[in-house]
């Protein structure tokens, strides 16, 4: 199950608030400790190490790195797997400074560097394999709303799953920097119901025939 | 003094462990497994770190005698001259065999003088010993 | 104990030196540090312009520059900053004060010093160059990635030159390490066993030992990168692109522990300092500091968690794992803090500055450490936010917090105590405005190394609110050179030892003589200057009880 967005959400909702806590405690901690010295007027302690306490503290910490690893391969293993037998499938190409998706059957959309992209259709609910490369320098295939991303490299393929729970537009912007028009790089998602989609398909592969079709 | 190599040779040995934790990696299946180049440079820096221990603790077991006073010079325009020289060939490995040239002449320029430096270095040592 | 000594040799070669010639060309290492630290100060205020430019094309509406223009301007603002001004400004701090802190009489390899800083003044002035060229300078970011930075999509001489001058940098820098690193390791007076070395000598040990082994690989990468811009075929296609990362990363991480351990290495002197108490936890903080540096060497490939071809898990693991030297370190600087006997200078302020502000970015940067965060958050503004965080609002508060320490020792002259407080007060004010809405910004989906972002996205008001901050930054640094100047010029003497140091470098004239010293006290601890008070603090309680 490729699920980026539930395993971000997830994720964060353990380190979030463990970071935040952590700062509180050290910020509280040093406060005292600065209110205490500012009013000390004894001679300053000499005390200079605790050897016991440390070694106990070190292994407190590797407690919570075992604790926040787990986590975190517990939720990246089913990311970072492609489903077998996917039930769409798009290529994209990524190039200086365009989007191509072609789905199967030949039908493309395309986004030349437009902050008003043209709108690709995916269906709801259903593994959706992304198959990508670049064609020239290295882009990135960034999705914010499902919190997923990924390098297409040049030449050589990158595949992914995605999964869209939710009906409605997905944004799309290219992450990795690829020259003059990088901030012009977006693409856009939309997903529709299965029905819809097939339908979407069905007419845009009359409109357009497919590219091996041609001679 | 002879515990100064011990800081490379624990670096190396504790930079060693972190490249055998990779191998516990290795069993991951799919489209992620340890890539040659990982391993070979971390290999590389624990291994260059450890022999670099070594030679170092070596050294200082040999050096058992007390050191004999260093002369250094209190300037050094050969030096300065020399880097000029130098960065002058690599630009001109950009922009042309002329440039190289004017920086090889410096370059030379500069190792005169280190020599000069060497020669001065040698006579002052042997005026110390003498006197 | 082997030592190195030195005598006064005269210049038989060329007698008649003019004054300039001699400080261009001095081989004491206290002359090389401050020149590379004026250097890379002048370098730091070239790219701040660069900064303060971009931030007013990102709060403005139009265009005040072009896209063109503005990949030139972020690629030479990271470059200048990491290759030109906080490595070198770190490694010259270690410079200047490993061999005063060890009780050495000279560093070693003084030509090899006097080396680095030209290799460090040609290197900047060819990157720069790149300005002069009809394409611009170099734009291909400061990791100068591939394909992007080869000749087909980076042509003309901006990323030539920009290779030249990162090389030369860093062979400069390379060579700036080897001499520090053998100084602590073989010139230390008798008495200075390895564990009464200070902290800070030990924190530039572990980054000396970074730069050696892990810069090189730069050297390569770049050397493969000029390579194929030149002859084509070796770094082709994207395996190649990921090899040319694998080598860059494996520098690229280390080096922003180069940027870290010293500056957390000076605040540990200032606050065992302005605390009057001994440093806690010496042994364990020299421990965590060598298990640290370890550490950063083995987790590079999380920056290229997304591109699917690195062993994430494992990178995962040891990034995550820094948690624990960093705690470690965390808790020994608290419990210098702990019953110490406090003094609110500005060196201590700017500390504390260090304490709260780095931990911001640390914290964040284990949140970038998980693959599944990182997935949602790579390449946008929360990473922006996280190195600033990291490098700005913590080293660079440590750099202060060091220099208003040590400038009385380096100039024999006090900096004005308000005018510090006042630069950090802006200077804490304008980082905390400039850099934390960049984490909001980028869990919204802003991406970085953009000119421009579309109107609709809502983010016009926080990038306005960042450019505000980036300009009382501005502010603070102007401080900072008023403080300087007025310093320098109405004179108010240190003395040797103006804040009742600890260290070697408080037992000597400000500034020290050609030779460093010219008697050692003896030396029992990491602290000796504190031993000797405390045993006359002993002497005279044990005087005035009761016999």
């Amino acid at each position: 199950m490729a699920d980026s967005l539930h395993a971000y959400e997830h994720v964060r909702g353990i380190y979030f608030p463990i970071a935040i806590g952590v700062f509180a405690l050290v910020l509280a901690t040093l406060l005292l400790l600065l209110v205490r010295g500012r009013l000390r007027q004894t001679a300053p302690g000499r005390t200079a190490d605790a050897p016991r306490f440390e070694i106990g503290y070190a292994l407190l910490l590797a407690c919570t790195v075992a604790f926040l690893i787990v986590v975190t391969f517990r939720s990246e293993t089913p990311i970072d797997r492609t489903a077998a037998h996917p039930a769409v499938r798009i290529e994209v190409t990524a190039a200086q400074w365009s989007w191509v998706f072609t789905y199967a059957g030949g039908a493309t959309v395309s986004d030349v560097s437009s902050w008003q992209p043209s709108v690709a259709l995916v269906p709801v609910g259903q593994e959706v394999e992304f198959y990508g490369r670049s064609r020239d320098v290295i882009h990135g295939f960034w999705v914010p709303q499902l919190h997923f991303q990924r390098q297409f490299l040049p030449e050589y393929p990158t595949r992914f799953d995605l999964r869209f729970d939710k009906p409605g537009r997905y944004g799309g912007v290219c992450s990795v920097f690829c020259g003059d028009r990088h901030a012009q790089m977006h693409f856009a998602l939309e997903a529709v119901s299965p029905a819809r989609f097939q339908r979407w398909l069905g007419e845009h592969a009359r409109r357009w025939p497919s590219a091996r079709s041609a001679s | 003094m002879r515990r100064a190599g011990i800081v490379l040779i624990a670096w190396g040995l504790w930079l060693g462990v972190l490249t055998a934790l990779q191998a516990a990696f290795r069993s991951i299946r799919g489209p992620l497994g340890v890539h040659w180049i990982e391993a070979a440079m971390l290999g590389g820096a624990a291994g260059a770190c450890l022999l670099a221990g070594l030679v170092l603790w070596a050294l200082d077991a040999r050096s058992g005698a007390v050191e004999r006073p260093r002369a250094v010079a209190t300037d050094s325009v050969a030096t300065a001259t020399l880097i000029a020289g130098f960065a002058l060939v690599l630009l001109g490995a950009g922009f042309g065999l002329w440039l190289i040239l004017i920086g090889a002449g410096v370059s030379a320029l500069g190792l005169g003088g280190l020599v000069r430096e060497a020669l001065a270095r040698r006579r002052h040592r042997g005026e110390a010993e003498a006197a | 104990m082997a030592v190195c000594k030195v005598g006064e040799l005269s210049t038989v070669t060329l007698p008649a030196r003019a004054a300039p010639l001699r400080t261009l060309a001095s081989t004491d290492h206290k002359r090389v540090a401050v020149g590379a630290g004026a250097v890379a100060f002048a370098f730091f205020i070239a790219g701040g312009v660069l900064a303060l430019v971009m931030r007013s094309q990102l709060a403005a509406d139009g265009g005040v520059v072009s896209q063109d223009t503005y990949n030139q301007l972020f690629t030479m603002h990271g470059s200048t900053m990491v290759y030109l001004f906080v490595v070198p400004v770190a490694l010259a701090a270690g410079l200047y004060f490993v061999p005063l802190q060890v009780g050495a009489a000279a560093v070693a390899g003084p030509r090899m010093a006097l080396a680095g800083l030209w290799l460090l003044v040609f290197g900047g002035l060819a990157m720069w160059a790149g300005f002069l060229t009809s394409g611009g300078a170099a734009a291909a970011s400061w990791w100068g990635f591939d394909p992007l930075s080869d000749a087909i999509h980076s042509p003309g001489s901006g990323v030539e030159l920009w290779i030249f001058g990162v090389v030369l940098a860093t062979a400069g820098q390379m060579l700036w390490a080897g001499c520090v690193l053998v100084t602590a390791l073989r010139c230390r007076a008798p008495g200075m066993t390895l564990m009464r070395m200070p902290v800070f000598t030990w924190s530039m040990v572990a980054t000396c030992l970074l730069v050696v082994f892990a810069f090189p690989a730069l050297i390569v990468a770049l050397a493969l990168l000029w390579a194929q811009r030149h002859f084509g075929g070796v770094l082709d296609g994207g395996l190649g692109a990921v090899d040319y990362q694998q080598l860059f990363w494996f520098y690229g991480h280390p080096v922003v522990y180069v940027m870290f351990f010293p500056f957390i290495g000076m605040v540990g002197e200032v606050v065992a300092t302005f605390c009057g108490r001994r440093f806690f936890g010496h042994s364990a903080f020299i421990l965590a500091l060598l298990a640290f540096a370890g550490l950063s060497m083995t987790v590079w490939a999380h920056h290229m968690f997304t591109m699917g071809q690195v062993t994430n898990k494992y990178f995962a693991l040891t990034s995550t794992a820094l948690i624990v030297p960093a705690g470690i370190e965390y808790l020994d600087l608290l419990g210098t803090i702990w019953r110490g006997r406090l003094r609110f200078s500005a060196a201590f302020l700017f500390a504390l500055g260090f304490i709260v502000q780095f931990l911001v970015g640390g914290l964040t940067g284990i949140v970038l450490a998980s693959p599944p965060l990182d997935y949602g958050l790579n390449m946008s503004y929360f990473v922006v936010a996280h190195f600033h965080y990291t490098i700005f609002a913590g080293s660079a508060f440590g750099l202060f917090a060091g220099v208003y320490y040590w400038f009385p020792k380096v100039t024999g002259v006090l900096l004005r105590e308000r005018l510090g407080k006042l630069h950090f007060l802006l200077m804490a004010i304008g980082t905390n405005l400039a850099f934390f809405p960049m984490f909001v910004l980028g869990a919204e989906g802003m991406t970085r190394r953009i000119a421009d972002y579309p109107s609709s996205s809502g983010w016009q008001s926080l990038n306005e609110l960042e450019t505000v901050g980036a300009g009382v930054i501005a502010l603070s640094i102007l401080a900072f050179v008023v403080n300087v100047v007025v310093s320098l010029r109405a004179r108010q003497a240190a003395g040797d030892d103006p804040w009742q140091g600890q260290t070697l470098e408080w037992a000597t004239s400000s500034p020290p003589p050609r030779h460093n010293f010219h008697a050692l006290p003896p030396i029992r601890s990491f602290a000796p200057l504190l031993d000797l008070r405390e045993d006359s603090e002993d002497l005279l309680a044990g005087e005035r009880a009761p016999a």
